[in-house]
């Protein structure tokens, strides 16, 4: 579905990603992994279209989009989860999310004014599919608050969620962890899964939480300073002494 | 053992929206204490409320014996609490050094053994302590924040989230610093999402969920406790 090809990238004279290549096959949930400042997000941040790689190639569904802008990468199909941007805390968690889908009738001022019916009809198509993003999410009694006024961890949630409003072929997923509570971190998993499973999304997920790896990535792929340090099964990565001096390091409990 | 920190009946919030709705919460001298719960319970919330950061409707806070509910966070630091929020809790700008040296403003006289015994802590921030703060890994950061917080040699450590988004490795490593705090007899309030592994370390824990107190108990009791592995930290382990 996308794959890079040796892509590198220095910021000053730090090579933050440096000749890495990876491939999500359709139907894949690949893990990317690693340490604080491996050039994990660079990475994603590449493959989304939101700097451009100094050398390298990358392909989404087989068409070379190296440099392409994020919105046009969008329309093909790819999302990326992000930060909320500020101008959306000051609307609510219903209006963050139904704003999402690309191309609505009510943008344009004459179908705005001339077919209001269509308008309507597509508006509860939206509403319908947000609220059930919304109850996946335990978000629903907070559907009117501002999303601003959320938890962080709640904010996370309502990254995926926006993620979750597109026909997206491939997510990225960027720590949508950090800050979820367990318990519902498993439920998310098995979101995600079902939306792999049955409704054919890849997805690309870069997490520190090793048992939402285990669960569901394969295969998972490993980065320190820059550059791929191995990939395999998840099995394969917990046994590697590399990847447990690099990152795992010796706790069980994490 | 007597309470270092007592709080009861905690209620208040943002704006119009009471996020806590009478919390108790209590900390021993020497003791590690852990909150978790499902985002938006109040973890965070009900931290801030203990130290003034927002404003409380209704409650009690007794530090050291002392009624200190309402005052104001930049007075209660001189009394020995200090607070790691959790995010922006660095001076991204400025060199290791010279945000510690912030963190102790309100100090005067001789820092050399403060700095001291926190390089011995941070053995990693002392080989880097020149650098900026920005151009650290984010587990360094972390360590910065609290060892910034330590530079007023405090009584109570509180920590929001502070293993939020490291690796596995770093999450450990925190762990350690924040239990060699606690032997140097610092009483730690922590918030965390890695609740198993912050239990592991902690004497007692909370459970919070939609402002209340849910469970309290030993940290090895709620380890142990089928429904809250379930509902609150990621099913049974």
């Amino acid at each position: 579905m996308i794959s890079a090809h040796h892509i590198s990238k220095s910021f000053g004279g730090i090579r933050a990603v440096a000749d890495c290549s990876l491939s999500v096959e359709r139907g894949q949930i690949l893990g990317l992994i690693g340490p604080n400042g491996a050039g994990k997000t660079t990475l994603f941040n590449m493959l989304a279209g939101f700097m451009a790689p100094d050398s390298g190639r990358i392909e989404l569904d087989g068409e070379d989009v190296t440099g392409r802008r994020p919105h046009e990468l969008f329309h093909r199909g790819l999302v990326r989860t992000f930060q909320i941007a500020h101008e959306l805390a000051r609307m609510t968690v219903l209006e963050n999310l139904m704003v999402v889908p690309p191309g609505q009738s009510g943008e344009h001022l004459l179908t705005a004014l001339f077919r209001p019916a269509r308008v309507k009809a597509e508006e509860r198509a939206f509403r319908e599919r947000a609220e059930e993003v919304l109850g996946r999410l335990k978000l629903g009694a907070l559907r009117f608050e501002l999303a601003g006024n959320l938890s962080g961890g709640q904010k996370k949630l309502l990254e995926l969620g926006r993620a979750m409003m597109t026909d997206a072929k491939v997510v990225l997923l960027d720590e949508i962890g950090a800050g979820v509570n367990r318990s519902l971190m498993a439920e998310l998993a098995g979101y995600i899964e079902s939306l792999n499973r049955d409704q054919g999304y890849s997805f690309c997920i870069i997490e520190h939480d090793m048992d939402l790896i285990a669960r569901l990535c394969d295969p998972v792929v490993v980065m320190a300073e820059g550059r791929v340090l191995t990939r395999g099964s998840m099995a394969e990565i917990r046994a590697n002494d590399a990847v447990i001096e690099a990152y795992l390091g010796g706790h069980k409990t994490l | 053992m007597t309470a270092l920190l007592q709080a009861t009946g905690l209620l208040g919030g943002y704006g119009g929206m009471d996020i806590l709705q009478g919390v108790d919460l209590a900390v021993d001298a020497g003791e590690v204490v852990v909150i978790v719960g499902p985002n938006g319970a109040g973890k965070s919330t009900a931290m801030k409320a203990l130290i003034g950061l927002i404003p409380l409707k209704a409650g009690k806070v007794l530090y050291d014996g002392t009624d200190i509910t309402g005052e104001a966070p930049e007075r209660l630091v001189p009394r020995g609490i200090a607070y790691v929020p959790q995010e922006r809790n660095v001076f991204r700008t400025m060199s290791v050094e010279d945000n510690l040296a912030m963190g102790a403003y309100i100090r005067r006289g001789d820092l050399s053994a403060t700095f001291a015994k926190i390089y011995a802590l941070f053995p990693a921030l002392k080989d880097k302590r020149r650098q900026r703060v920005g151009e650290l890994s984010g587990g360094q950061r972390q360590m910065v924040a609290i060892a910034r917080a330590l530079m007023i040699e405090p009584k109570l450590l509180l920590l929001d989230e502070p293993t939020v988004g490291l690796s596995p490795k770093v999450i450990g490593e925190i762990f350690d610093c924040i239990l060699a705090i606690n032997r140097e007899g610092v009483g730690i309030l922590m918030v965390e999402q890695n609740a198993r592994a912050a239990l592991a370390i902690a004497h007692r824990g909370y459970v919070l969920a939609t402002g209340r107190n849910r469970f309290t108990d030993t940290a090895a009791a709620l380890l142990g406790n089928r429904e809250v592995a379930e509902a609150f930290l990621g099913g049974a382990g």
